[in-house]
This record gives C-alpha cells, sequence and structure tokens, in this order.
C-alpha cells in the first residue's frame, strides 16, 4: 500500500490553475455575475404575503401551496445531490466549473432557505407533518390513456444518477465520468430546471398579479428563475462542450430525456388550480423551453417529443393525493 | 458586428438583430411580452445569441 511519502511532486501547473482563455470563457464569467446577483430572503418583509394569504379562499390556499411546497421540497433535494456535480469538475480538472458550481450551491441553498422562511411566516408550516396537507405524489398522477407515466426526476433520478457519478469518480474512469456529467446535467439543467419547473415559475408569477397578492412570494420567484437562468446555462454549456469532442454522448441526453418524458407530456395537477390560467401557454413553453435547450447544446430536438407535448389528446389527472 | 437571437417559440421564429447584448435582451422581452405574454432570461438570450454582420 503506498503512503504520502510515495506521491510524485506536484507540478506548477496543476498547482496554478487560472488561465487567461479560463477567465475570458462563458462559465468563468457565470461565476463572476453570480457573485455580482446575491440577495439575501432573510432580509425580506413577509407580512404583506401572510395577510393575503388569510384572505385567500381555502381552496386557493391549497392551490399556491400545493406549489411552493413542491419547490420547498425540491430546493432542498438539489442542494443536497449536487455534489456528485462538483466532484466530476474536480475530476476532469475543470476548474472554472467547479468555481461556478460553489456558486450554484450556495444558491440552492437559498433558494431552500426562501421557501423555509416564507411557508414558516406565511402559512405556519416548515416541517413535515406541517407540509403534508399540501403535498402531493407526482408518482400517482396518472394518464388515462396509459401511454406515460409521471415519475420523480428529482427524487429518484437524481439521487440514482449522482451515485453513478459518484462511482466514476472514485474509480477515475474519464469516459464514465463525461457520460454521467451529461446524464446528470441533463436530467437537472437540461429537462427538470430547463424544461419541467420554467412553466411552474411562469404560473406561480401569472397566478400572483391575477390575483394581485404575495408580493414577496412573486419576487422570490424572480430572483431565483434569474439564477436558474444561469444554472441551465451552466449545464448546457458544459455538456456542449463534452458533446462537441464526443458527439455520441447526444443520444445520452435524448435517452435521459426519455426517462422522464411522460412528465413534459401532459399537464400536471397544479397548473389548473387558478381557472383565470392560459394552460395552452404552459404547453407552448415547455416546446420553446426544449428547443432552447437543444439549441444551447448543439443537437437536434426529438420532433415525437414535441408532438406529444402538442397532442391535445394526452392529458393527465391526479390520481391519489398524499394525506 | 451586430448581435442576433431567433425565437424558438411555437409557430414564431422572429428573428431579432440589436447593436449589442443588452439591446438584444431588451429587444427580445418586448418581443416575448407583446407576442407570447411571457418573457425569457438573460442569460438564454446572451447563450443563444450569435453573432452577425452590421447592417
Amino acid at each position: 500500500m503506498s503512503t504520502i511519502e510515495d506521491l510524485p511532486e506536484r507540478t506548477l501547473e496543476s498547482r496554478l490553475r487560472f488561465t487567461r482563455d479560463m477567465m475570458a470563457g462563458p462559465i468563468y464569467r457565470k461565476y463572476e455575475k453570480a457573485l455580482r446577483k446575491t440577495w439575501d430572503p432573510g432580509e425580506w418583509d413577509y407580512s404583506q404575503d401572510r395577510a393575503d394569504f388569510e384572505k385567500l379562499t381555502p381552496e386557493q390556499q391549497k392551490g399556491i401551496a400545493m406549489i411552493t411546497v413542491r419547490f420547498l421540497a425540491g430546493e432542498q433535494e438539489v442542494t443536497d445531490e449536487l455534489l456528485p456535480m462538483i466532484y466530476a469538475a474536480h475530476m476532469l480538472g475543470k476548474f472554472d466549473w467547479v468555481m461556478y458550481l460553489s456558486t450554484f450551491m450556495v444558491e440552492e441553498a437559498r433558494h431552500s432557505q426562501f421557501f423555509a422562511i416564507w411557508h414558516d411566516k406565511v402559512i405556519d408550516a416548515v416541517e413535515p407533518d406541517e407540509l403534508r396537507p399540501y403535498w402531493i405524489d407526482r408518482e400517482k398522477t396518472v394518464d388515462p390513456s396509459g401511454r406515460f407515466s409521471t415519475g420523480e426526476p428529482v427524487y429518484e433520478g437524481l439521487p440514482f444518477y449522482g451515485q453513478q457519478l459518484l462511482d466514476a469518480c472514485h474509480a477515475g474512469d474519464i469516459q464514465a465520468i463525461e457520460e454521467g456529467f451529461v446524464r446528470f446535467a441533463t436530467l437537472y439543467n437540461v429537462w427538470v430546471e430547463g424544461v419541467l419547473t420554467m412553466p411552474s415559475y411562469e404560473i406561480v408569477i401569472d397566478t400572483c398579479d391575477i390575483w394581485n397578492a404575495l408580493p414577496t412570494l412573486r419576487h422570490g420567484f424572480k430572483e431565483i428563475i434569474a439564477d436558474e437562468g444561469r444554472h441551465i446555462t451552466f449545464g448546457t454549456t458544459a455538456c456542449r462542450e463534452l458533446i462537441e469532442e464526443h458527439p455520441e454522448y447526444a443520444q445520452i441526453v435524448h435517452d435521459t430525456i426519455n426517462l422522464y418524458r411522460g412528465n413534459a407530456v401532459g399537464m400536471l395537477e397544479y397548473q389548473r388550480f387558478v381557472p383565470e390560467l392560459n394552460l395552452d401557454k404552459y404547453q407552448l413553453q415547455k416546446v420553446r423551453h426544449y428547443k432552447n435547450r437543444c439549441r444551447e447544446l448543439g443537437i437536434d430536438v426529438d420532433q415525437t417529443l414535441i408532438d406529444d407535448i402538442l397532442d391535445p389528446s394526452i392529458d393527465f389527472v391526479i390520481g391519489v393525493e398524499a394525506g | 458586428m451586430s448581435k442576433q437571437w431567433a425565437c424558438n417559440e411555437h409557430e414564431c421564429g422572429v428573428v431579432i438583430t440589436a447593436a449589442d447584448l443588452d439591446e438584444l435582451v431588451a429587444k427580445v422581452n418586448q418581443h416575448f411580452t407583446e407576442a407570447h405574454d411571457s418573457y425569457e432570461l438573460e442569460e438564454m438570450i446572451e447563450d443563444a445569441a450569435i453573432d452577425v454582420e452590421d447592417a
């Protein structure tokens, strides 16, 4: 067994990581921008949101909380599951990725903090038993045609593929790390953040506008979505770099999206709770965001996915609600 | 060089050209507000923008 004394002397190049090219690159620019765009939800006033929430009907209260609780849980999950990306960036020698991902993790933690404070101060609920009445099990959402199912890409997919990526990092297998990174970033940045969640932000912001209520929730969503823009385009920029070197990795993107195809093709439960919302708008947005992500990745779109998203005969219903 | 961006909203395809990125972000969001009752994020506009010869 080797000891620390057996290690070869480190080269100067392995100790000094900055290069002018790195500092001029798109991912380093995102790091700089993230530092300039920081915000603190602990400094915000939530009293108007509490007063507004108390005036909502029970159906409206449940409708909005059904979304915000999903965000509260989801932000905690992604904060806790980001580590494999940082490890992979380290193993691939991408110091600009490591630097940017340090801001990414802080931002996901801050989003979690915002939702925890909002739920605590506005609806007096922050712990599992208090939030259970608002939780809907996505696994219980069903497609009556039987063609598609919805899953939990955040709660099942990210931990699973994150563990695979960690295993590849531990093994030092560069090809497996690259493939695992593309798979993980596709699920996280491209599909969850970049397509599935984008209409949800707009649904909340539109709902706050229609109700003329919950100004701090609206403000928080606007701040979060600006952070998400950097997260998503970090993922697409990093994957594009790997795909340009290995065009076969493009198939990993399509295969990963297909695992959770059903989550995009139907309208999910909370897209219906405000009758004034134009639901077609949010379906069309999924197509736009999917095409945007493919453009950023430099890969072809899967037209059959677009056709499925736009197929009016595919509609989902809620099965069994938790609690 | 100018900056150019193409709209990916279903059945849209509008192409917007601007003198620089700041102007492009403003013009794209004006388009989204007016045509799609929506918005596009600054990062996504910047990452999809291409350089074109000045008109």
